[in-house]
């Protein structure tokens, strides 16, 4: 309960911050006239990251909502935690690495080394993979432990989560595909805005990783 | 290929689409998307209305109807309710309405992201398919009732309980994703593209209810989404989140712990938010219905902003309230009980500003405003009986009676589609450029509106008697009176008469897609963007070459001293008002 009751608080201040900022006060039935002296033009860029940023708050809630169940789940007498698999430290490595490389990558497409940037955004999609395959063999590891899915709500939770990051990284994955795939066709501005996006989903993805072990390895 | 520019990014040209295909089906065009959720949607709620005729003839004449079993029932109700909600009022409200209003009354060419947008419709349509499939699976639909609860929803003897309830959770989560796809669209449209001088206390109060139900829905969904997933998982893999230890059959089911109450919580942390997500958006479609066809200002524009950011961010705190019988702590109850009487007060604030724009309004009783006006009458009676269910005292009596399927419906099913039926009736001219009929419309209405109310008034009535809610007949109950049966058939005589009436509607779209009078581009004289595009229906990229430029709020209506009685948003002021500006 608590978990979301603070994300909707932190939202409901977000919302609050930005009513404040939008002069919601205004009486729009006086003063008929021009009043877009500074509206800023419509910008590409913007409308994408707002639109990746509204996303996040989505993945938030979903996983606020998985985590608040957690914990109510947690309390009951039949919780037993299942060890975390050491393979876990490896593969947050490699998903930081990942999220470093592509941010690097964006900083030297920044300096319009093009190629440069490539291959550094090459790096960052054989890391994620990388960390999938490590997710995988860490579920590999449980399951060859006899820590199934169906024995106890702790291994259920941990397949869960760890399992939706995972279609969540996925996805990620795809989208850099794309990227890359149209990388040498597309100007240095439209692969800038491309890599700039999947890096910022990359940090965002870590942070919830870090959130999740540490979540599952609470108990 | 068929790239417009979304605002005004000069010198990029319009590519219309050129084949049927990219131009009807695989299209990007928010207006075409927009047909496309309606027209599905309408499809899906054809179905859950042939279904509530079948409980209602069950419901009236027990033992007569070999082909309805007890298990059918419990699979028509779940259908019904879900389809109802889900498939029809949300998408069409969102994925519908939303699609083609908000780039038309923002000044936009197009939703920000139009692939994603054209992703979400066939996304959708994919779960409808899905849902549909579970009418032919061994087993049937489910028929857990539309909250689903588990245990019982995923339990042997449930009917449904193999095929039908994983279609059904496997169609919700599908359906989630689409919506995800089309609210990040729509929050981000309007945020980000509207036209020069569209600030966002000038935006229309349609656009501010889809834009606050997005926003709702976009939060509250995922907790659809979380429960969906834990119950399929219980199912499917056998773990235990929601299922406790239960003997079934005289076995052991292999469950334990699991808590049934997370579910309640999971689900109505999404359910009460739904209700909202589904009423927003027609609170703000009909303001603008009653404000341009009283030819009057709306009343407390500023309020009707407030009161929808009010309503969004409580929506969030009542959910318990659904939750009384199910036991909790009494603070917990005190708490949601009071959470639930002050959501009333910015939705009270909204009914009089309806009724006070309506007062001494220059009233043009047209078919939109017919509908409009229903409204605020099903809505305040839907309204009154939510704040006695919102009392524990109250609730614990009356819950799983009628009188909650009465109320219910006033307030989400039957207020919600008369602003829809009005919206179409409004809005049809700009979407096919011809009016549909009016004396269809207003034999649409009045059986509909008049129906309505004589179906469900008196099950308030039955719901005072005791008379259960989700029962398949009620057999020789002591304390039900043979009267109550005697009304069961009037209610169900008024039911399928609203359903039939419902042709008439559709005979009307019909028929005026292709008869109805030529419409001409604002036939209503409405002051708002989209009766203002230069082609009637609007081309692809809405607006020729130039954006529109707005230069006052959507209300402009017998502004005195004016020839017109309407001033739309792109009439730059007249003198004296640019004076008046001036003026602190
Ligand atoms: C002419 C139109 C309609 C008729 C005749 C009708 C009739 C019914 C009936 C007979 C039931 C079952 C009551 C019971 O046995 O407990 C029911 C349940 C329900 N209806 Fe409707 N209905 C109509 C329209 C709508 C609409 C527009 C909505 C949209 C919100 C809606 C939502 C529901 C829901 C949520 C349930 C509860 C299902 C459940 O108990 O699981 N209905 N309706
Ligand atoms: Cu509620």
């Amino acid at each position: 309960m608590n978990v979301i009751i603070l994300f909707m608080a932190v939202l409901v201040a977000i919302v609050v911050w930005w009513i404040l900022l939008q002069r919601l006060t205004v009486k729009p039935w006086l003063g008929a006239g021009a009043t877009f002296d500074d509206q800023r033009p419509y910008s590409r860029d913007i409308s994408a990251k707002l639109g990746l940023w509204v996303f996040l708050a989505v993945i938030t809630s979903l996983f606020s909502l998985f985590a608040t169940a957690y914990y109510m789940r947690m309390h009951v007498a039949d919780w037993r935690p299942l060890p975390e698999p050491g393979i876990l430290w490896t593969n947050t490595f490699l998903l930081l690495a990942s999220g470093i490389a592509l941010q690097i990558s964006q900083m030297t497409l920044r300096r319009q080394k093009t190629a440069l940037a490539r291959y550094l955004s090459i790096t960052a999609w054989c890391l994620a993979i990388a960390f999938l395959v490590g997710q995988w063999a860490a579920w590999q590891q449980l399951s060859a432990a006899g820590y199934l899915i169906w024995n106890n709500p702790a291994n259920a939770f941990f397949f869960l989560l760890t399992g939706l990051h995972g279609i969540h990284i996925a996805g990620g994955i795809w989208v850099l595909s794309l990227a890359l795939w149209r990388y040498q066709r597309r100007s240095d501005s439209e692969n800038l805005l491309a890599i700039q996006l999947c890096s910022q989903y990359w940090h965002y993805l870590f942070a919830l990783w870090i959130l999740l072990f540490w979540l599952l390895s609470s108990t | 290929m068929d790239h417009v520019a979304i605002a005004d990014e000069r010198g990029l040209e319009l590519h219309e689409p050129a084949s049927f295909i990219t131009r009807y089906i695989w299209s990007q065009d928010h207006k075409v998307i927009a047909v496309q959720y309606g027209i599905t949607a309408i499809l899906v709620g054809l179905v859950a209305l042939a279904l509530s005729a079948m409980m209602r003839l069950q419901l009236a004449f027990p033992n007569s109807f070999s082909f309805i079993a007890p298990g059918d029932y419990y699979q028509f109700i779940t259908m019904h309710g879900m389809i109802m909600i889900v498939y029809l009022l949300t998408a069409l409200l969102l994925g519908g309405f939303g699609n083609y209003l908000i780039p038309l009354m923002i000044g936009a060419r197009d939703m920000v992201f139009p692939y994603l947008n054209m992703l979400s419709y066939w996304v959708y349509l994919l779960s409808v398919i899905v849902l549909m499939a579970s009418f032919f699976v061994s087993g049937g639909p489910t028929g857990a009732g539309w909250t689903l609860y588990p245990p019982q929803a995923i339990s042997h003897g449930t009917p449904g309980a193999d095929g039908g309830i994983i279609l059904m959770l496997v169609s919700l989560a599908i359906f989630i994703v689409a919506f995800t796809m089309g609210g990040l669209n729509y929050v981000t449209t309007i945020l980000q593209a509207r036209t020069r001088g569209m600030t966002l206390m000038r935006l229309p109060l349609s656009v501010w209810g889809i834009f606050i139900a997005t926003v709702l829905g976009l939060l509250a969904f995922p907790a659809l989404f979380v429960s969906a997933v834990m119950m399929l998982l219980d199912h499917i893999a056998g773990t235990s989140f929601f299922m406790p230890a239960l003997l079934s059959e005289g076995e052991l089911t292999g469950h334990s712990g699991g808590s049934p109450i997370l579910f309640q919580h999971l689900f109505w942390f999404f359910g009460h938010p739904e209700v909202y997500i589904v009423a927003l958006p027609a609170f703000g479609i009909v303001s603008d219905l009653i404000s341009t066809h009283a030819r009057r200002n709306i009343f407390g524009y500023r309020m009707m902003v407030w009161a929808i950011l009010a309503i969004g961010v409580l929506s969030f705190v009542v959910w318990a309230h659904h939750m009384y019988v199910s036991g909790m702590h009494p603070y917990f109850g005190f708490f949601f009980a009071t959470t639930t009487l002050i959501i009333a007060v910015p939705t009270a604030i909204k009914v009089y500003n309806w009724v006070l724009t309506l007062w001494r309004g220059n009233i043009r009783l047209t078919v939109p405003m017919l509908f409009a006006i229903g409204f605020i009458f099903s809505f305040i009676n839907g309204g009154l009986t939510g704040l006695y269910l919102g009392n524990v005292v109250v609730d614990l009596p009356l819950s799983d009676t009628y009188f909650v399927v009465g109320h219910f419906h006033m307030v989400m099913g039957v207020s919600p589609i008369l602003v829809i039926f009005g919206a179409i009736y409004h809005w049809f001219p700009k979407i096919t450029g011809r009016m549909l009929n009016d004396t269809l419309g207003k034999v649409h209405f009045w059986l509909t509106f008049l129906g309505t109310y004589a179906i469900y008034l008196p099950m308030h009535y039955l719901g005072f008697l005791g008379v259960p809610r989700r029962y398949y007949a009620m057999g020789d109950t002591e304390f039900i009176p043979e009267s109550a049966q005697s009304l069961n058939v009037d209610i169900t005589i008024a039911a399928l008469v609203v359903a039939v009436v419902q042709l008439v509607f559709l005979v009307n779209l019909f028929w005026s897609l292709r008869y109805g009078k030529p419409a001409g581009g604002n036939p209503w004289d409405a002051t708002t963007l989209e009766w203002q595009t230069p082609d009637t229906p609007p081309r692809h990229g809405n607006w020729g070459q130039e954006l529109p430029t707005v230069y006052r709020w959507a209300y402009d209506y017998s502004v005195p001293g004016q020839e017109k009685d309407f001033i739309p948003q792109t009439v730059p002021p007249t003198e004296e008002e640019s004076q008046e500006g001036t003026k602190p």
